[in-house]
């Protein structure tokens, strides 16, 4: 019984996702519209860098880039890295989409691993007021 | 890419692996043939190595030339394909003759053989029938043993004595005495001719027996006599046909095979019931407004000209 309402959650769950477009998916929430009517700007910010990559460098490489921040005016490191990637695929040659997983592969992925951390929270959550 | 299924895909390889398999010893043979033609034209060791390797290096030029010639070809690169052509054309027709050389060198030496022992059978045979002529023409007589018995008793005779042995003949007694061992003696030689003649017809039957043993009687070329007969021409037609056509065969056989080979690489053939590779598909950065925003500001574009589409994609 317990199942059977899992699955149907879950095929629920997997409906209301596909009428959601990618970035809404990749947030785990829809645009937000405002009372005016239109979509909420706030959520048209949205850029889908939502994969952290964090790495360590040498003080130096940081300065470097620090100082190629200021100088060419790059919005952000993160622009800065997407222009090192985009230069390193011009100069070294592309990648083949077919190695890559597709888009809906990736939000599926961080889909499952969110879902899965709710439902471990909501567990805790759960079994804590009878630890009190 | 996609292998063919099971059967298609052993047949396949098998028959690419035979024509491998059979240009490779096309390869070897001529060149070993080619080699020891050359390298017996050498009068000093030095001579026969360098000879036997300039045969090497043009077997193996034959071999690769032909794939660069149809390469040059099918890369329009006329030049390189007229200069590859060029030094083939000159590989083979020294292949050619060397390997030409050999065969003629080695079918003459082993035809040569068979017509000699031909020609000592038929000589053998003529030889046979003079001496049954001969024997013929001494016919039989009495058995040389009983001829030394009737000389050995007419010696007895006081008349050999008074003759010193028939060199003095006084009287007619005498005369006819030594007459009659004259006769003797005649008889005794006729008989031992005859004897020599008889054992010199055992001998020359023996040895025809023995070449006829040996395939002497047989037709020295079959496959030539056989072509002859049937085209009704002289055997020195086929024969030249047959020499010239196995090394031809074996010359230009390792040129068509390598050609085949590498036939399905050169021109990128695939082979029946497999699928292309797909064409590669970059993948680009997604799309992002700062990044466009910025990259437009660098190249001094005016404000607005272009609006970055708000990254939307649902997928590939």
């Amino acid at each position: 019984m317990v199942a059977s309402d899992e699955e149907e959650e879950r095929r629920r769950q997997e409906r209301e996702r596909s009428r959601l477009s990618f970035l809404e998916r990749l947030y785990g929430s829809e645009f937000r519209t405002t009372s005016s009517g239109f979509t909420d700007g706030r959520s048209l910010k949205r850029t889908g860098r939502v994969v952290q990559l964090p790495l360590r460098v040498h003080p130096r490489i940081k300065a470097m880039l620090m100082a190629i921040i200021a100088r060419d005016k790059v919005p952000s490191m993160v622009v800065l890295f997407e222009e090192m990637a985009q230069a390193y695929l011009e100069k070294n040659g592309d990648i083949d989409w077919a190695k890559l997983p597709s888009d809906e592969d990736l939000v599926r992925r961080i889909e499952h691993e969110r879902d899965k951390r709710l439902a471990d929270r909501s567990e805790r959550e759960q079994d804590e007021p009878d630890d009190r | 890419m996609k292998v063919p299924q099971n059967g298609a895909f052993i047949v396949t390889y098998a028959l690419q692996a035979a024509v491998v398999a059979a240009a490779l010893l096309f390869i070897v043979v001529s060149a070993t043939m080619n080699a020891l033609f050359l390298s017996s034209l050498g009068r000093s060791p030095i001579e026969i190595g360098l000879l036997a390797a300039v045969s090497l290096a043009a077997d193996l030029a034959k071999a690769t030339l032909p794939v660069l010639v149809a390469r040059a070809i099918l890369l329009r690169a006329w030049g390189y394909a007229a200069v590859s052509a060029l030094m083939l054309l000159f590989v083979v027709l020294q292949s050619l003759a060397s390997g030409t050389g050999f065969i003629a060198m080695t079918r003459g030496a082993a035809t040569s053989m068979h017509e000699a022992r031909s020609e000592q059978l038929a000589q053998r045979r003529k030889e046979l029938v003079d001496v049954e002529a001969e024997i013929a023409g001494l016919g039989a007589g009495q058995p040389v043993e009983l001829i030394e018995a009737d000389l050995a008793t007419a010696k007895l005779d006081r008349r050999w004595t008074t003759s010193k042995s028939c060199t003095e003949v006084v009287s007619a007694a005498v005369r006819q005495y030594c007459g009659e061992v004259l006769r003797l003696y005649r008889l005794g030689r006729h008989e031992e001719l005859h004897r020599r003649a008889v054992e010199e017809r055992r001998q020359l039957a023996a040895n025809i027996e023995a070449l006829q043993v040996g395939g002497a009687e047989r037709t020295s070329d079959h496959q030539v006599a056989a072509i002859a007969a049937l085209f009704g021409v002289a055997r020195e037609i086929p024969r030249v046909i047959l020499t010239s056509s196995v090394a031809v065969t074996l010359e230009l056989g390792s040129i068509f095979l390598v050609l085949l080979a590498a036939g399905p690489m050169l021109r990128g053939w695939r082979e029946p019931g497999s699928e292309p590779p797909p064409e590669p598909i970059p993948a680009p950065l997604p799309p992002q407004a700062d990044r466009s925003h910025w990259q437009r500001q660098r190249r001094g574009a005016t404000f607005g000209a272009v609006t970055e589409r708000i990254v939307d994609h649902g997928g590939k």
